[in-house]
């Protein structure tokens, strides 16, 4: 197999050049004259990289330019093909597992759930991946290509072991190493990652890339992930083990948390912890879903002070991110997007409140992606190890 | 050899070094320290060239033989354009392009950066930091400010501000909240317990309440002494063994310790160097802070990262405005 340790530099500057192309063609429907424009190659480079492009398949012609250039043809614009290659896509969560197949475009193209799931870890994997194979066998053409699977769950998780260290609330899968579990029961390429930095990802796919250079997810769920974008990049700190924003305190006194600490933000602000405040009063108040639907369809005073406090806690804890990042936007995603507006425009009104004074007040907004939030981050895992690491090589492109 | 020069310019004084560059770490050859002039920013430009010829002259050096400028300086800032904005710590100062005036005065690149972010790159490059990807500098001086190095490059947010962690909320109370003093206006601030201004009024706070009970405070015999008081005569007393200046470093040190948790959980970095206070006062500052930082954070976070005072130590103030320079050249 190939990798860049293993070819000469005129090699490596061929496939770099292929593989940055390739990526741009991503982004959407480019001609050739603009990709020269946009990389510095010369038109004829262009024209033999998109060749090559056109007869691996993984590009097609995708009609012709709108606008008038004025004289000459109309240039013609290229575009990924989607169906080039498909991707297995394995969310684990604490309320939720689920498997999926999406493109390389990152669409999903199939996302069933399970909840509840087993008890036994070795189940609930064999379930997964036995789903997953047979999703392939079954809804994609023979013979599709199968670039890889992306697995993603709660974090801290090392993603370049794949090891599981003890995460909160989470007991059963201390101590497991995903990737080597998920190898041994699957024939493609595995990568792992922390579920909030893969979300960050896949979002980081979708928005303007000059509008949000440093932005962070709040993957707000049973738990809180923060995933982070700095400088335009993913920001994982040491090992990809990734960022933590559900276990800092925000009460010493408060409640105590299965990681040790008091008051941790995951205890009052995630979508699980104002479920269980609301049934403490209200036992039919037994979903997230409810309790939005019935502060917005109903006016009542309870759940909406309810998803008030929510949104105070939320909002300081994103108070105190801004001042050390200064950001260009904090991103909600997971089940807190349910009519998601309502609790985003409460975290708005306490955070411009408190940084009215800086001149600045970051974006607070609603995730861009579109359908099932963890399998589109577990799917860009494998999209960003194929349009910027060496998975790339190992996928039959005449490179 | 080729020089540069590098100017931290201050509330109160005004710092100019001159360094070598031929070696590892740059050699700091000489330097000038003088007043920061009150009147305004016209005057001060004019003191810092006339001193910047006087070293070059002092030492024999030509300006064909320097290679660029760097200063550092109080935020808000605009690095990029080299504008100090309007300092609290600088009246007068409002949009000074001051990278500008130096350029054409010296003919050569100039470059600016806030001190925390400085220093970051100073200890990234010479100091405690090398070789590291992730770390956070901590000012923990007049001010308490963070300067990031992350993915392996200078952080400064989106619109250059990052690292105003004086005014992260610290929601750890413990005896502090007792006291609560107040950091940029705002009560339970961090600023307001890790500064050298926060552990002087938590001082005159305490010292004050012992003096009422008629308790013993080595670094304020009565009330007349209160506004004498500052974090190195309590850091004295404390090494004395006085209670009231051991408590005023210990709640400083708890707070530190949970904005260090703050940064772990968050950032997850491998390195956390504190400068100024920490590093004159590690022995009164480090114990509380790592255990309330082992407290409050993840364990696996915790476990990663080391937490050092300045690998530089004196040197950090000369060559951190040199290091704005070296990091753009």
């Amino acid at each position: 197999m190939k990798t860049i340790t293993n070819i000469n530099n005129k090699e490596t500057m061929h496939i770099g050049n292929y593989q940055r192309v390739l990526r741009i063609i991503s982004g959407g429907p480019i001609s050739r004259v603009g990709l020269s424009r946009l990389t510095g190659l010369t038109q004829p480079a262009i024209g033999n990289l998109t060749g090559q492009m056109l007869a691996d398949g993984i590009i097609e012609e995708a009609g012709k330019l709108q606008e008038d250039t004025g004289a000459g043809r109309r240039p013609v614009l290229l575009s990924l093909t989607p169906s080039w290659g498909y991707i297995g896509c394995i969310s684990i969560d604490r309320d939720e597992i689920c498997a999926g197949i999406c493109d390389l475009g990152g669409s999903i193209v199939l996302s069933p759930c399970y909840f509840p799931y087993p008890d036994d870890v070795e189940q609930t994997l064999d379930l997964l991946c036995d789903t997953l194979k047979d999703m392939i066998r079954t809804h994609l053409p023979a013979n599709s290509r199968i670039i890889g699977v992306g697995v993603i769950a709660p974090g801290p998780l090392n993603s370049s072991t794949g090891m599981m260290i003890n995460p909160p609330s989470f007991d059963r899968w201390n101590g497991l190493n995903l990737l080597d579990e998920m190898r041994k029961r699957l024939p493609w390429p595995v990568f792992t990652e922390h579920n909030s930095t893969a979300i960050a990802r896949a979002e980081l796919r979708l928005v303007s890339s000059e509008k949000y250079r440093n932005f962070a997810i709040y993957f707000i769920n049973a738990g809180i992930g923060l995933g982070l974008v700095l400088n335009g990049e993913i920001y994982t700190g040491i090992d990809g083990i990734g960022c933590e924003i559900g276990h800092t305190s925000i009460d010493v006194n408060g409640r105590l948390c299965s990681c040790g600490n008091r008051g941790c933000l995951d205890l009052y602000a995630s979508t699980a912890a104002v479920v269980h405040d609301a049934r403490r009063v209200d036992g039919s108040l037994d979903s997230w879903r409810k309790i939005v639907d019935r502060a917005i369809d109903s006016c009542d005073r309870f759940c909406d002070e309810l998803l008030k406090l929510q949104a105070s806690y939320l909002a300081g804890s994103m108070i105190n991110l801004d001042n050390l990042l200064t950001l260009d936007a904090i991103i909600i995603a997971g089940q807190a997007t349910y009519r998601g507006e309502y609790l985003c425009d409460k975290i708005r009104r306490r955070i411009s409140r408190s940084l009215a004074g800086s001149g600045r007040v970051p974006d607070i907004r609603l995730s861009s992606i579109s359908g099932h939030t963890s399998l589109s981050g577990a799917g860009a895992v494998v999209l960003s190890q194929f349009f910027y690491n060496e998975l790339f090589l190992s996928c039959g492109l005449t490179i | 050899m080729e020089y540069i020069i590098g100017i931290d310019i201050g509330g109160t004084k005004t710092a100019i070094s001159l360094a070598g560059t031929g070696s590892d770490i740059p050699q700091i050859v000489d330097g000038i320290r003088f007043e920061t002039p009150k009147s305004g920013y016209a005057s001060t430009l004019q003191s810092i060239i006339d001193n910047c010829y006087k070293l070059l002259d002092n030492n024999g050096i030509l300006t064909e033989n320097l290679r660029a400028v760097g200063i550092c300086c109080g935020g808000p800032l605009d690095a990029e354009n080299g504008i100090i904005l309007s300092p609290p710590n600088l009246p007068g100062w409002d949009h000074i392009p001051i990278c500008r005036h130096l350029e054409e005065e010296f003919s050569v690149p100039a470059f600016l950066e806030n001190d925390a972010n400085a220093c970051a790159l100073a200890e990234w490059k010479f100091g405690a930091g090398r070789g590291c990807s992730n770390l956070v500098f901590l000012t923990f001086g007049t001010g308490f400010g963070a300067g990031f190095i992350l993915n392996g490059q200078l952080y400064r947010g989106a619109n250059g501000m990052a690292g105003e962690i004086g005014h992260c909320e610290s929601f750890w109370h413990g005896d502090g909240n007792l006291y609560c003093p107040v950091g940029h206006g705002r009560s339970g601030s961090l600023e307001g317990f890790c500064s050298g201004s926060g552990i002087a009024e938590l001082g005159r706070t305490i010292a004050l309440q012992y003096i009422q009970q008629g308790r013993q405070v080595s670094f304020c015999p009565d009330p007349g002494n209160l506004q004498n008081i500052t974090a190195q005569t309590i850091a004295s007393a404390a090494y004395a063994g006085d209670e009231a200046a051991r408590r005023v470093y210990r709640i400083s040190s708890e707070k530190l310790g949970s904005a260090l948790a703050l940064l772990t959980d968050i950032l997850n970095p491998e390195l956390i160097i504190i400068g100024s206070i920490y590093t004159r006062s590690t022995d009164l500052l480090r114990e509380a802070a790592l255990r309330t930082m082992q407290e409050q954070s993840l364990p696996l976070s915790c476990s990663a990262c080391r937490v050092l005072p300045s690998g530089l130590g004196e040197q950090l103030a000369d060559i951190a405005p040199v290091c704005v320079a070296i990091n753009s050249l």
